[in-house]
């Protein structure tokens, strides 16, 4: 028992060394993960699915640093956008303007950093320079956050969604109002005052010829940071006090939260990192920075990945943020809707009579995952004894079914089930290819579903929300959901009799 | 000196009064109860000692210091711990991460960790329950849970708000034993709101009863519950 009291001691705050030590050892393994993704992956993907790769991160670290403020501690801002943009604005406008004054002009820094320092393998001396802006351009962000923050000392609910919502508007107003970008070092030498303030970061043309440092690499890392910081937060003493503040403030002023401190303090890390955010985006290849990702469009975005995640939870919304990012690219190609709809579909006939959540979401996040492996060209083995080409996704996909069945003892409906995917696949594969016109009488109507993403991206939210209005994963976590010895359930024990 | 000490307190909501001059004082290592009807301002009175509202007129020294100025979070640091009206548990948040919140003032894990280990030898029913979210209790054993809570803060003045509404007869009794197991065993002083008159009367040392924002009546708790006028008006005797 005395073990007991210690261990419960140890657990409560985190500052020591053990506590570090659980905050790094995922830090490191999560970093070197990313070196790993962006030295392996990188080479066999081409310049779209990289792009789209790096979107996924960056909607990761935005929906999980947005979730610090709207789903731990309850408060809806509407304005994250604006972090994002001040972030990316701050660190390009930093990269851009001191690799010109150094270098003369603003082109990618590949010196290596061995010439000035014993260790061969890190990245270049530019990288340092888009990570220090990066930093910057973050805490400037956090700054920001710190203001944005401060009025939802007194207001509550609609009123500080407002005052968010004008936060942003008011960024892209003054990056639209802001001076022309200079795009020589002349120009920027022979500048005056007038041409200096406002700051030279674009105006409505937007910021371009940012050096493009963003790599996969980056991105993942920054992920990692992001998620290692969410997570821990959450266990934190601080992270208890901002989800006291979300389900009852008078309660948690109660328990001696000082509940307008600790909301402000939400805002500063949630900016922070939606500063970071918008740093990767900035330096991401393909990118010009526009006043308009600082608007409420980009704030609502992200936004539908909180909610969509369920508030609060990180692997929630880190999952919202891959779903949702891949799903709107996918929709610009209709065969994927249908595949998806008809995997998903099927699984949930095939292995869910019941309302089985969890099998769901294993089979959902499956399909998704073997989906992006048939949409980048991966698995392409086919059978040409059979007329009908049956890939080697389909057949990754069918055993995973056949592998449920098993473990649910229902071994003949695996494999009527697996026959199914595969002839609709083909079906739907055929019908897409025969038909991609309607006629109505005299009129005929092109088949484009791509004309018609986001309505149909739209139609798939709200039927989820129908579905689970608390989101993909609620409150809780992915782990949550396994089962386990040492996350024992959360939820629903069985109720005392006789009351 | 006492060590709560509240003299002519007026509070308004808005322009509307709730207390109009209430004084009252509490002895260190004392139950003292506040009874009286509904609406009589019982829980306006403790939501002003605990800085949740700010009184309008009148001083409230604890310990020799004034602290109507203060917020409620550097009074929960001075040591005045509530479990306030309706319970105000974290529903979404398990039972221990409520325990934890309740020691959020407090710096000292050995200390927390073994206040946690007495709060949950006297609410066993919370040790088989802390890993289940807090909204999922019953109704006596949110109160339980508010409770031991407010215990964690380990104060030295525990304000607590109707803990027997809404709960069975059984559980009543069961609650107003840990009271006193409380103050018996960490000799935490209590101010403690009720309305259900007897079991107050019973359980307390010193009793005030407040009428419309006033104090009607004040005396040792055991005078009070014989004298006709409570006997008639609260204890239901004819
Ligand atoms: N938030 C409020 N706004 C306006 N009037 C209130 C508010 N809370 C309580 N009151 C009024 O103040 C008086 C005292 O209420 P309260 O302290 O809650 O009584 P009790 O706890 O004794 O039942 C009542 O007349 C009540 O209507
Ligand atoms: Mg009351």
């Amino acid at each position: 028992m005395k073990s007991q009291i210690q261990d419960h001691a140890r657990s409560l705050r985190g500052s020591s060394l053990p506590a570090l030590a659980t905050a790094m050892i995922p830090l490191i393994l999560l970093i070197f993960g990313a070196a790993k993704l962006d030295e392996f992956v990188a080479a066999s993907f081409d310049r779209y699915h990289l792009r789209v790769m790096m979107d996924v991160g960056i909607a990761i670290v935005l929906a999980v640093s947005l979730n610090i403020v709207n789903g731990y501690t309850g408060q809806f801002s509407i304005g994250h956008a604006g972090f994002f943009a001040v972030g990316g604005y701050v660190s390009a406008a930093l990269t851009y303007y001191v690799t010109m004054s150094v270098w003369g002009e603003a082109i990618l820094i590949e010196t290596p950093v061995s010439a000035l320092w014993p260790f061969p393998h890190l990245p270049p001396v530019g990288a340092w320079i888009f990570v220090g802006a990066a930093i910057l351009g973050g805490l400037v962000a956090a700054g920001a956050g710190y203001l944005v923050g401060l009025p939802s000392l007194r207001l509550r609910g609609d009123y500080l969604a407002i005052v968010t919502l004008g936060f942003g508007e008011i960024c892209r107003v003054l990056l639209e109002r802001s001076n022309p970008q200079f795009f020589d070092v002349d120009s920027m030498r022979e500048a005056t005052v007038a041409d200096w303030l406002p700051l030279p970061l674009g105006s409505a043309q937007g910021f371009t010829d940012v050096p493009k440092y963003t790599s996969l690499f980056w991105v993942y890392a920054f992920v990692a940071v992001t998620l290692v910081f969410a997570y821990r937060l959450k266990q934190s003493a601080t992270g208890r006090a901002l989800l006291s503040i979300r389900e009852d403030e008078t309660a948690a002023q109660a328990m001696g939260v000082n509940v307008t401190l600790y909301k402000v303090r939400a805002f500063v890390f949630a900016a922070f990192f939606a500063g970071l955010a918008g740093a990767l985006y900035a330096h991401q290849p393909g990118t010009i920075l526009r006043p308009l990702d600082a608007g409420f469009m980009r704030s609502f975005d992200v936004i539908i990945i909180v909610v969509l995640g369920g508030m609060g939870s990180i692997s929630g919304a880190t999952l919202a943020a891959v779903l949702l990012t891949v799903m709107a690219e996918w929709l610009r190609d209709p065969t994927h809707v249908w595949y998806l709809a008809l995997y998903i579909g099927l699984a949930r006939v095939a292995l869910t009579p019941r309302d089985n959540w969890r099998d769901l979401v294993v089979i959902g996040s499956s399909a998704v995952a073997l989906e992006s492996c048939r949409a980048a060209g991966l698995f392409a083995l086919s059978f040409p004894l059979l007329s009908v080409q049956v890939t080697g996704y389909e057949l990754v996909y069918a055993t995973l079914l056949v592998v449920f069945c098993i473990l649910r003892k229902d071994v003949l409906r695996g494999v009527l089930f697996v026959a199914g995917v595969v002839a609709f696949a083909e079906l739907v594969r055929w019908l897409a290819l025969k038909y991609p016109v309607v006629r109505f009488g005299p009129t005929e109507i092109p088949l484009r579903l791509g004309d018609y993403r986001m309505v149909i991206y739209a139609l798939l939210l709200v039927s989820v929300m129908i579905f689970r209005p608390q989101g993909l994963l609620g409150l809780k976590e992915i782990w949550d959901f396994l089962p386990s010895r040492r996350h024992a359930p959360r939820t629903a024990a069985p109720r005392v009799s006789g009351r | 000196m006492p060590l709560l000490e509240v003299r002519d307190l007026c509070v308004k909501y808005g322009a509307i009064p709730a207390l109009h001059g209430l004084s009252l004082s509490v002895e260190a290592g004392q139950i003292v109860t506040l009874i009286g009807c509904n609406g009589a301002g019982k829980t306006t009175t403790l939501r002003t000692i605990s800085g949740l509202l700010r009184p309008s007129g009148g001083s409230i020294t604890f310990n020799g210091a004034p602290i109507h100025t203060l917020s409620t979070d550097g009074i929960v640091r001075l040591g005045i711990a509530q479990a306030p009206e309706g319970r105000g548990i974290f529903g979404n948040l398990t039972v221990d991460e409520n325990l934890s919140l309740g020691a959020f003032a407090r710096r000292d894990r050995a200390g927390i960790a073994k206040d946690r280990e007495w709060a949950l030898q006297l609410f066993p029913r919370l040790r088989e329950r802390l890993r289940q979210n807090a909204g999922t209790l019953s109704g006596g054993e949110q109160q339980m849970l508010a409770i031991a809570r407010s215990v964690l803060a380990r104060p030295r003045l525990l304000l607590l708000d109707e803990p027997s509404l809404g709960l069975a007869p059984q559980i009543v009794q069961t609650i107003f034993h840990i009271i006193r197991t409380i103050r018996e065993e960490r000799g935490t002083t209590i101010l403690l709101v009720e309305q259900n008159a007897h079991m107050a009367l019973h359980t307390a040392d010193y009793a005030y009863v407040l009428e419309v924002g006033r104090i009607a009546m004040h005396g040792p708790a055991a005078r009070l519950a014989a004298s006709d006028a409570v006997r008639k008006a609260y204890l239901g005797v004819a």
